[in-house]
């Protein structure tokens, strides 16, 4: 068992779940005021792809990094604007953006590149993973803190700010007001559409940096066709199950990320690879049924 | 959950009109996307058009693809009247087509007709317990079926490539092929025209499709799973069990599902491969149900222009440089318009009432 459980176990954990946690966060936005994205899963695609393709046309790190977040962005103002001035059904519409990301992402590869089923062209510039000064030298604490790659810290600082936001500012106020009861909200005056919709913005760019973190800092510019393998709808789930409070939310990814790490250990020990492949699913299922009675999402 | 609603009321040619009036929306913007290919769209609609109604092998590979789709539509269907989102189709209709394959290469000394009706079984089988999960979840704590059925195919998927790979592989060529022994030669279905893909699975398909239509108009069962549909409250006010008509509705949706897998494999494929369907499947039915407004009628003419659209631009992948993804596109670009469809009715009252 030292081989599964062990110090490493956590970095892993922390690393598994950052992708995780910026889609979460986005997530948090949208359902705080009251809506659901299902196209979360989409605006991440969409993320994992641009980081590559930006990345290597640009040969800028940020330019990918950035762009991810913008190309996520523009898919989840599409959704939103079809759910809230079109009044369009919340997951009919979030089924049609997933599919539409799928299929965009696919079509450019094939037109523009002209490659099937993932982007082969190099190179791709990714995040290297950064040792802070000071912790790297104590034992533990350099595997738990030190090492990661940028979008780890800053995920974290997203994080704290995502908190503040929606709980110690005005605009947060409003945000979860819109939630609790739109038409308050709006006998105050405030256009609670573009609030809405403003957070679908935001969850998309979160969303699509979570992408980025799958494509160009867990791996090192890669992409393959649907690589976000139903993360989005996971993300989506620990956002629900922190209960739209990013304190929680970060803990949340923090057991996805450590259910993905656990299983990839597990293959060590020459485990039959689908069956570890499955336990994030798992997972996912059985806390959805935990948290049930609550009557979260 | 307005939509399904709205769709119940319209008039007798609705159930029509919507499917081709969504194509064509959806047409017009896939043309952009050719357009950016650097093609011209007309033309290449009109070669889709030629290579699919032009020659007898293009009209029959329409009239095989229609038979997972009608079947997937009913499945679609029978979980969306009841106001359920079942995503799982595709891990059912996978599980279903794996057991099925069991089934017609174990008991390959019964007669055919014997084989057919036992692989039919185990596929319903496999796909009503693989959706038994997140319907007993919703029934009995609320879950949200959605996220749980979907990611419920991940999972199935998974679990065919473990029994295909360590349990059932043929391995008389040499280990190579990711698939399982064949099935029993006498339990494949006929062709319906010899020389041409077309079998009689196709009256499987139209079959389910008369029940669907029998049992959502004149059952009891039809009438809890429309009123669960409609408001569970209402079903538990008249009397009915609300987490009951979930399991109905979300079990009869799962076991259909699973004999879309039984007929795939029955029909054309006669073994099961790792990752066989294409992984967009479950959404093609879930389009074909919505684009015909859950009605029998509806699931027909979607199910059969939906079948032109696969064929036409698999066809279209061949003759021109245009990537088949467009077919993705549409199908998303259909399911914007099904959505706004309910804003459409909405500013049609607000004019009368103006």
């Amino acid at each position: 068992m030292s081989e599964i459980l062990n110090i490493e176990l956590v970095a892993a954990a922390i690393r598994m779940g950052v992708p995780l946690l910026f889609a979460a966060l986005g997530a948090t936005f949208v359902s705080s005021c009251g809506m659901m994205n299902i196209a979360i899963d989409g605006s991440m695609l969409v993320g994992t792809f641009v980081a590559v393709v930006a990345g290597f046309l640009s040969q800028s790190l940020a330019v990918g990094f950035i762009g991810a977040g913008i190309g996520g962005m523009m898919l989840a103002l599409l959704i939103g604007l079809l759910i809230v001035k079109l009044k369009g059904d919340g997951i009919v519409v979030g089924i049609g953006g997933n599919l539409f990301a799928w299929g965009i992402t696919v079509f450019i590869l094939e037109e523009l590149f002209r490659m099937k089923g993932s982007f082969t062209a190099s190179p791709v510039p990714s995040f290297k993973a950064i040792s802070l000064p000071i912790i790297e030298n104590i034992p533990y604490l350099n595997t738990i803190f030190s090492g990661y790659t940028l979008p780890v810290y800053l995920s974290i600082l997203i994080a704290i700010i995502a908190w503040i936001v929606l709980y110690r500012t005005p605009i947060g106020l409003i945000i979860r007001g819109t939630g609790a009861n739109k038409e308050a909200v709006k006998a105050a005056g405030i256009n609670t559409d573009m609030v809405q919709i403003a957070c679908f913005a935001v969850s998309g760019f979160l969303a699509g940096l979570g992408g980025a973190c799958l494509s160009i800092a867990n791996l090192q510019g890669f992409w393959t066709e649907n690589m976000t393998a139903g993360r989005g709808y996971i993300a989506l789930c620990a956002a629900a199950f922190g209960r739209n409070n990013p304190k929680f939310v970060v803990l949340a990814c923090l057991l996805f990320g450590l259910a993905d790490a656990i299983g990839i250990r597990f293959q060590v020990l020459q485990w039959e690879p689908s069956f570890v492949l499955m336990i994030p699913y798992i997972v996912t299922i059985l806390m959805l049924w935990a948290s049930s009675k609550k009557e979260v999402l | 959950m307005s939509l399904i609603k709205n769709n119940s009321k319209g008039s007798r040619l609705m159930p029509i009109l919507v499917p081709v009036a969504g194509l064509l929306v959806a047409l017009f913007f896939a043309a952009i996307f050719i357009l950016i290919t650097k093609n011209n769209p007309l033309t290449v609609y009109g070669t889709i058009v030629k290579s699919v109604f032009g020659s007898a092998n293009g009209i029959t590979s329409l009239l095989r693809w229609m038979i997972p789709l009608l079947i997937l539509g009913v499945s679609a269907s029978f979980s969306l009247k009841g106001g359920l989102w079942n995503l799982g189709m595709e891990g059912q209709m996978y599980l279903g087509a794996l057991f099925a394959t069991w089934a017609g290469f174990t008991f390959v000394g019964l007669p055919g007709p014997v084989i057919m009706i036992i692989g039919f079984v185990t596929a319903a089988a496999a796909g009503f317990l693989w959706v038994l999960i997140p319907a007993l979840l919703k029934a009995f704590f609320s879950v949200n079926e959605f996220i749980t059925s979907l990611l419920m195919n991940f999972i199935a998927v998974l679990l065919t490539d473990f029994f295909t790979i360590k349990m059932w592989q043929d391995v008389s060529m040499g280990g190579q092929t990711l698939s399982t022994h064949n099935i029993a030669e006498s339990a494949i279905f006929s062709k319906i025209i010899p020389g041409y893909s077309w079998h009689t699975g196709f009256f499987v398909a139209v079959i389910i499709l008369l029940i669907y239509w029998f049992v959502m108009k004149y059952t009891a069962l039809g009438y809890r799973i429309k009123t669960h549909g409609f408001n569970p409250r209402f079903l538990k006010y008249g009397g009915g069990s609300p987490p009951r008509s979930i399991i109905y509705s979300m079990g009869i949706s799962g076991a259909v599902a699973g004999i879309a897998g039984f007929v795939e494999i029955y029909g054309v494929n006669g073994a099961f491969f790792t990752r066989m369907f294409s992984s967009g499947i479950a959404w093609d039915g879930l389009v074909v149900a919505l684009l015909g407004s859950l009605q029998p009628m509806g699931i027909l003419v979607s199910s059969f222009l939906f079948g032109f659209l696969k064929i036409g631009l698999l066809r279209m992948e061949r003759f021109t440089d245009i990537s088949r993804s467009v077919v993705t596109i549409i199908q998303a670009f259909i399911i914007f318009f099904i959505a706004s469809q309910g804003a459409l009715q909405t500013l049609k009252i607000f004019k009368k009432k103006g």
